[in-house]
């Protein structure tokens, strides 16, 4: 028997091994974050925010901090993310946006939390960011549009070049594609039921952007996040499936945290 | 990989014919057992069902036989579920899926050769032994 044992463990070895050298050859001209690698990945993430610091300042409002870290481990935490290996980077700005950087960066700008009607909207933006980054979204949709050659080659620039710039135009006003605002959507669901969060409000916030009076400008999350409306139907649908059962998310005032 | 140790006494004919048609059995379901892995499995297992009462000759080579089809049905197994998952679930094409497929092809290409190889040996009296299921038949099938 532990002759038999012995070859079952080579075997098994073999087997991995084998599996695991093929698996190194690109057959399906694989496009995903490991053929870019998690280091570039966050060394363009971090230069894309160095980028986004000399344009933006980064908020200082302690409280607004505090109350955003808590709704981000608290959707983590529910989620078995981990709250930390999740940057969650606040600018002040006017904007009302919020986007997804490469490597695990999440940035959002004071203009959208001030145009959330509560915490619990923000949570459904924020769900929904995580949402991009469980998937994978930023990555690929570089990839995509630049190519890999390109990424690795941005990944050794220095911040302030007109490319990076570009870049970050890209990835904070233009659309991920209906396919991965769905995934994300789905994913948003989960994280906020998982949570103890209605996501009804990431409906309402859906909703109610989409529907800003015409002639004021169109908010920036809009335009890299289509059709909204539809999208809202679809997450009060899958709201009314649920048992309830949710817990609140902020006892404070969270217009005053703006104040 | 085979190996060829001397085996207790001399198998008598049916003996021999016996243990042979556990390989050929098989080999005769690989076609269907393809798609369905389980197929393989069943055709050894009733093989082997049917002969437990035989001879150690015959007994020891059915075991061989259904102990490899075993792992065969686990590895195809794999490969049928995870193809499944691409087709009808949220599995994606993948450097992964592909290299496994190609490690199943290899495996199933190896344990086919040493069937036949087997197959023909034991049909005339020759004891043959496997890497891994030798040893594992040696340990369950007693005399």
């Amino acid at each position: 028997m532990k002759k038999a044992a012995i070859q079952l463990g080579i075997s098994l070895l073999l087997f991995a091994g084998i599996w695991f050298a093929l698996s190194r050859i690109d057959f399906v001209g694989d496009t995903t974050t490991e053929t870019i690698g998690r280091e570039t990945e966050r060394r363009i993430g971090d230069l894309l925010l160095k980028q986004l610091e000399m344009k933006y300042q980064k908020a200082d409002n302690d409280s607004l901090l505090a109350v955003i870290d808590m709704i981000h481990r608290r959707i983590c935490e529910a989620n078995g993310l981990d709250p930390d290996s999740i940057s969650v980077h606040v600018f002040d700005s006017s904007t009302i946006n919020a986007a997804v950087l490469p490597g695990r960066n999440v940035i959002i700008f004071t203009g959208l939390l001030k145009y959330a009607d509560n915490a619990a909207e923000f949570a459904g933006v924020h769900a929904h960011e995580l949402g991009h980054i469980a998937e994978n979204h930023v990555m690929e949709r570089m990839i995509n549009e630049f190519g890999t050659t390109i990424l690795l080659m941005m990944s050794g620039m220095d911040a302030g070049s007109e490319i990076l710039a570009n870049i970050l135009r890209i990835l904070t006003t233009t659309a991920f594609s209906r396919e991965q605002e769905r995934e994300a959507d789905l994913k948003a669901i989960e994280y906020l039921e998982s949570a103890g969060i209605d996501p009804v409000h990431l409906g309402n916030f859906l909703l109610r952007i989409s529907t800003m009076e015409s002639g004021r400008r169109v908010p920036e999350w809009v335009s890299t996040h289509p059709d909204t409306r539809t999208r809202a139907a679809e997450i009060f649908e899958a709201g009314e499936g649920m048992d309830g059962g949710f817990e609140p998310l902020y006892d404070g005032d969270w217009e005053a945290l703006f104040e | 990989m085979i190996q060829h140790p001397p085996f207790p006494y001399e198998p008598n004919e049916s003996e021999m014919e016996k243990a042979s048609s556990s390989y050929l059995m098989s080999l005769i379901a690989i076609m269907v057992g393809m798609p369905m892995p389980i197929v393989n499995l069943l055709a050894t297992g009733i093989f082997y069902l049917g002969n437990r009462r035989g001879g150690y000759f015959t007994r020891w080579h059915c075991t061989q036989a259904m102990l490899s089809q075993i792992t065969i049905f686990i590895v195809n197994a794999g490969t049928v579920g995870w193809t499944l998952y691409i087709f009808f679930g949220a599995g994606e094409l993948s450097n992964y899926y592909i290299a496994y497929l190609i490690t199943a092809l290899l495996i199933n290409l190896v344990e086919f050769l040493m069937t036949i190889y087997t197959a023909v040996k034991t049909r005339k009296g020759v004891h043959v032994e496997w890497w891994f299921w030798g040893p594992m038949t040696n340990a369950i099938c007693k005399e």
